[in-house]
Parts: C-alpha cells; sequence; structure tokens
C-alpha cells in the first residue's frame, strides 16, 4: 500500500500569548524565539494512522511538506515515527501561499512521486485553522476525499472510514485512491522511538523547488486584508438577588439575553 | 568501543520533552518522588522507546548510539527527573559493562532483556565501610564447585529491590603482589531472590525515587558462568566505563541545573514585588544570568568529552573534570533558584526543592568531587594526593 502525507509546520499551538506578535504592516505572523515550530498536531494524527496501515498492510509511506527548509525537521519527526521518505518542496515563491496555491503545488508533488494508494493529511493546520487544503488537493488529483476522519479500515480495494458528524459519527466506504483528513479523534500519535530517530538521520530527504515540479504560483484566490492580535476585553457583571435562588434565576435570565444559553 | 550510529539529536531532545511533557508532566514526577518509587510503568514506558537500548549494541535489541546522544538524553531525563536519570544511568553503565566483556551468552541472557525493559539489573560496589576506596571492598565471592558463593554487604545499590540480578564487585583472589590490590576483584552477576541476599531500601533525601539499597550476601550464589569479564580483573574491565559514567553523570548535573535555572527565571518573570517582576531587580537578575552562563559551559565541557570518548580516546581528566564542574554548577543552580524563590521554592508543591535535594548527591556520586580533583591534579603532573 502505497501512502503519501501531507504534513505542515506551524508554529507551536503551545506558545504562550504573551509571546505571539504579528507583524500588522508586513501582515505576518512573527516567529517566536526560542520556540522551534512544530508538526502540526492534526497532521500528526495523519502520520500516525498511515503509520499504523502500513504496520497492518505493509507498503511504503512518503511524507511531503510545502514549507522553509526548517520543514525539515517536521518531515525527520515523520520519518522517526515510521514513515519511509520525505519531499520537502522549499520555494521562497509559496512562503504566502492561500490555501488553493498550496493545494496546487503539494497536488504537483504527488504527482512527481507516483501510484498511490491514499493520502493522509490533517483536518486542518493549527495555525490557520482553514480546513481547505485537504478537498481542495483530492479535487485537483480528482479522488474522493472525506474529512474530518476519526477511524480507517482497509479491505481490498475499498476504504472502511469512520467520518465525525456534529452528533456522532458515520461509515462509508470510499474506493481507493482516495484523501482522507485525519482528526485527532483517531489516534495518539506515537512517540519517536530511538531506532526510529537514527532512521531517520540516515534517510534522505529530497527537495524540489516549485520550477522542479513545473508549478508556479500563480491563481491566489485569498486576499488578506489585515492582520492583528484582537483586543480581549473582559467585564465583571455581578448578578444580586435576596436568596441564592434569586440570584440563580437572575443569573439564567442574563445569560439568556446574552444568548448564551 | 563499537561503532556508534548516526542520529539526529535535535530531534532526540524535542521527542524526549514532549514525552515527559504530556506523559510525566511534573505533579506526576512529584508523585513519585514523594512516594520513593519510580512507576514501573515510566521503566516501561522508555524501554518502549528504546532508551534503554541507547548503549547496546543493535544486535542485542539496542541502539548502539554515541555518547553525545546518551549526555543528551541524560540532560532531558534529569530536567525531568533525576532520579530517574540515576537509574538509567546506572542501567546503561551496566549494559556497556556487559557488552565490553560479557560472554556472547551473557550479552544475550541479560541484555535483551534489560534493553526491553523486561529486566532490571543492578550493580554493587560500595560497601557500607567505604565507598571512593573502591579497592578496600571486603565483600568475597569463592568458586564452590560449579557456583560463586558470595559474602559481604554492599550499600547505595540503585535498583536493586526490584532487580532480577546484582552484578557484584567481590575479591575473588588475593592481590598478587599484595599492593596491587586492584588484582583479585571480580565481577559477579548474582542473581537475586534467593535466601543468601537480603535486600532493604534506604531512603535517602535527595533523588528519593531512584530506590538504592543496602545489601547482605550472606552465602548467596550463583552459577560459574556467571562470573562477567575475566576472573581477578573486574576492576579493570570496569575502568573503561568510569570516564563514560562521569561524563554521563555531568549531564545528569547539567539538567538538575537547566530545571533550576528555567523555573526560577519563570517565577522570576511572573512574581511581582514594589510594582515589578521580582527578575527586574538586579539582585534576582544577576545570578540566574550566571547559572545561564555556567550551565552553557557544564553543558559543552560534558558534550566535547562526550565527542572524544566517542572519537575513541580516554579523556581521563576532562571526564573528572566535567563531572566535578557541572556538580558545582549544579549546586550552585539549585542554591540561586532557591534564594529566588523564597520560600515558594522551599513547598513540596515546588519542584525547586527536589532539585535542590537531587543535586547534593551529584557532588559525590559517582565519583565525590575531592576524588575528581584529585584525579585532575595527578593528571596535572602533581604527586598523588589520596
Amino acid at each position: 500500500m502505497n501512502i503519501i502525507v501531507c504534513v505542515k509546520q506551524v508554529q507551536d499551538p503551545e506558545t504562550p500569548a504573551s509571546q505571539f506578535r504579528v507583524d500588522e504592516a508586513a501582515k505576518k505572523v512573527i516567529p517566536p524565539p526560542g520556540i522551534p515550530p512544530t508538526v502540526n498536531q492534526y497532521d500528526a494524527n495523519a502520520i500516525e494512522a498511515a503509520v499504523q496501515l502500513k504496520e497492518q498492510h505493509g507498503g511504503r509511506i512518503t511524507v511531503i511538506s510545502l514549507g522553509k527548509d526548517t520543514a525539515r525537521d517536521a518531515i525527520k519527526q515523520a520519518l522517526s515515527m515510521g514513515c519511509d521518505a520525505g519531499l520537502l518542496i522549499d520555494d521562497p515563491a509559496f512562503e504566502d501561499a492561500d490555501a488553493y496555491q498550496t493545494a496546487n503545488v503539494l497536488a504537483a508533488a504527488i504527482k512527481s512521486v507516483g501510484d498511490y494508494d491514499l493520502i493522509l493529511c490533517g483536518r486542518q493546520a493549527s495555525d490557520w485553522d482553514q480546513a481547505q487544503v485537504p478537498q481542495g488537493l483530492a479535487e485537483l488529483l480528482g479522488i474522493p476525499s472525506v474529512t474530518p476522519v476519526a477511524g480507517i479500515e482497509v479491505t481490498g480495494t475499498t476504504l472502511r472510514v469512520k467520518r465525525l458528524i456534529e452528533d456522532g459519527y458515520e461509515v462509508l466506504e470510499v474506493p481507493m485512491p482516495a484523501l482522507l483528513a485525519v482528526s485527532n479523534e483517531a489516534n495518539q500519535p506515537r512517540y519517536p522511538t530511538l531506532k526510529g530517530i537514527m532512521a531517520a538521520a540516515r534517510a534522505k530527504v529530497d527537495v524540489k523547488s516549485a520550477a522542479d515540479l513545473g508549478v508556479n504560483a500563480v491563481g491566489r484566490k485569498v486576499q488578506l486584508l489585515r492582520l492583528y492580535v484582537p483586543k480581549v476585553e473582559s467585564q465583571i457583571e455581578w448578578i444580586t438577588g435576596e436568596t441564592p435562588e434569586e440570584q440563580a434565576a437572575n443569573l439564567a435570565r442574563r445569560l439568556r439575553e446574552e444568548r448564551v444559553i | 568501543m563499537a561503532a556508534t550510529e548516526p542520529l539526529d539529536i535535535d530531534l532526540l531532545r524535542r521527542s524526549a520533552r514532549e514525552f515527559f511533557a504530556h506523559e510525566y508532566p511534573p505533579p506526576r514526577i512529584r508523585a513519585m518522588d514523594e512516594a520513593q518509587e519510580l512507576d514501573p510503568q515510566l521503566w516501561r514506558d522508555i524501554a518502549a522507546l528504546g532508551w534503554l537500548g541507547l548503549s547496546i549494541p543493535q544486535e542485542y535489541g539496542g541502539a548502539g548510539a554515541s555518547t553525545v546522544a546518551a549526555a543528551v538524553l541524560m540532560e532531558e531525563i534529569a530536567r525531568a527527573f533525576a532520579s530517574l536519570a540515576v537509574d538509567y544511568a546506572l542501567g546503561g553503565m551496566i549494559a556497556r559493562l556487559l557488552s565490553d566483556v560479557g560472554t556472547p551468552e551473557q550479552r544475550v541472557r541479560w541484555l535483551t532483556g534489560f534493553a526491553a525493559g523486561e529486566e532490571i539489573l543492578s550493580f554493587g560496589i560500595s560497601e557500607p565501610s567505604g565507598g571512593t576506596d573502591a579497592l578496600a571492598l571486603t565483600t568475597r565471592a569463592r568458586l564452590n564447585g560449579d557456583h560463586w558463593v558470595v559474602t559481604g554487604q554492599k550499600l547505595w545499590t540503585s535498583m536493586a529491590h526490584k532487580a532480577s540480578a546484582i552484578i557484584t564487585v567481590a575479591r575473588t583472589d588475593d592481590p598478587d603482589p599484595p599492593d596491587r590490590r586492584a588484582r583479585g576483584i571480580s565481577l559477579i552477576i548474582v542473581p537475586t531472590g534467593q535466601p543468601g541476599l537480603s535486600i532493604s531500601r534506604v531512603h535517602l533525601a535527595g533523588m528519593r525515587a531512584a530506590g538504592t539499597c543496602l545489601c547482605y550476601f550472606d552465602g548467596a550464589t550463583a552459577p560459574a558462568n556467571h562470573l562477567l569479564g575475566p576472573r581477578g580483573r573486574g576492576f579493570h574491565a570496569m575502568l573503561g566505563m568510569l570516564n563514560v559514567e562521569r561524563v554521563l553523570a555531568g549531564a545528569i548535573s547539567v539538567g538538575i541545573a537547566r530545571g533550576a535555572l528555567e523555573d526560577a527565571v519563570a517565577y522570576a518573570k511572573d512574581r511581582h514585588a514594589f510594582g515589578r517582576p521580582i527578575g527586574a531587580f538586579q539582585a534576582i537578575q544577576h545570578p540566574l544570568a550566571e547559572t545561564a552562563a555556567e550551565l552553557e559551559a557544564a553543558r559543552l565541557l560534558v558534550h566535547h568529552v562526550a565527542e572524544r570518548i566517542d572519537a575513541g580516546e580516554q579523556p581521563t581528566k576532562e571526564a573528572a573534570m566535567a563531572k566535578l564542574f557541572a556538580a558545582e554548577v549544579a549546586i550552585r543552580a539549585t542554591d540561586r533558584g532557591m534564594r529566588t524563590m523564597a520560600a515558594h521554592g522551599l513547598a513540596a508543591e515546588s519542584d525547586m526543592q527536589r532539585y535542590f535535594r537531587d543535586a547534593r548527591l551529584q557532588v559525590f556520586s559517582p565519583v565525590s568531587n575531592e576524588m575528581a580533583k584529585n584525579i585532575v591534579g595527578e593528571a596535572l603532573g602533581m604527586p598523588r594526593s589520596y
């Protein structure tokens, strides 16, 4: 089974809010000093799902990332968890790519890798939280996609996929090749073992530019108008009442007025 | 020394940090420290990550990694939980010993289970009558037909209460000539769980969960083929490990010092007095800056010595320096950390008091800082001072 996993390196979501800065003029997030970027957590779920499928059915896992040279660390982490090969698309033209451009270049990269049975992505990235790339990628490749996914079983050339819905999940049968966008309910990503870390050290990560893939950074669909850290203001309102019951009733009334309940 | 495997040090460091942050955060560590026991699951977890096999050759289920990798991992473990680091260091030392001088049968028998976390091994060298003067040991082993009979006492034998065997340093033969005391000392793998061996815990104020023990050998037996390395050359077999042991002890001190610095800095930023964070006052800021500088120097020294060991050298003087310097850095770092946090650092809920207690062991283990100075002094060409 040939599996491709798309991973994104993101700013560590556990970065303290006090250290989160944006350059409003440049409309860019300023990387916090001393806090290295990390693998998007949902992508770690996708990696884990791929490794579990490989353990069950055999095969090969290729990890692809679009990003700067630092994204090599994200690929190395995936390799240390059990993936087999890595491809980094490092091209400054795609530094601020929107979801469409990202999907476009990933589609070209996947075509360059060769045949595949399954593409796994995280359901969304924790930096921009757009949840657009997986479906766009599937559309560009002309294959079915499911999101968000909480479980995967393989039977022959068919996937049995547990898809999260608002009040539970539904089970879908999907023919391969397909793309699944994995959610955190699917698994608990493993920690790299020492042997895995060593295997990652030996593995070679291919690096390609957009030109190598025959794509360019055109067709941007989203214009970023403003990037800023919203001011969070909190107000305290004391709910009064003669008795605890009256206070509770008044509290319920106010919450209803604010449409909280 | 066997060739070592390449390894992505940053990835190792990052994955170790994430493991502790998510699986064993400080409250879980504090609970083990207070219970004075390692959670057996923690040992199994680090075995599953392959950490126990770090120094073991790949043919016996290990990773065959470098001393530098061991130092990095040791710092990360000690940063999270120094008691675990002590036991982990001991395990690594035993694994190296078995790899270096064990017979193929002994390696298969003991290394595989140890790397998998299924078996714990302990090491008995110090005795109630002395530790630094290791050659004065009084534990004896005599060969009686097809088995060894061991009599004596061992103190500070970490994890002996959980081990399936204790590698016991014992005199098997009189030294010849008598002033060459290192001769006639052997290593015997003594199985636990036998009537001739009783083990009791010794509760220390520092490294409380490491589980150090007192062992009485009163006619304890071991099969004749449990002799590890050549008979009468046990001390020589250990000499090859001493530099590794000392540099890794330095890495443990670096980990403790880092914990003290990180917690102290976080506290200094958060705690306010006179309308400012206390870290804004030089009385707080300067000592922490000194710790930061010393910590960096200690880490560089540890890594430098580890690199030389990996290059096949025996940097005895520098390994003693790394152990000595890093231990003193840990003492100063925890003292400054404690002063920064004042009474908050002494609270049971604070990790600072644990770092403070744990750092004390680093001054005299695995070799006292005074003996380390003797080694350095002698290497500088001065007469032996002990």
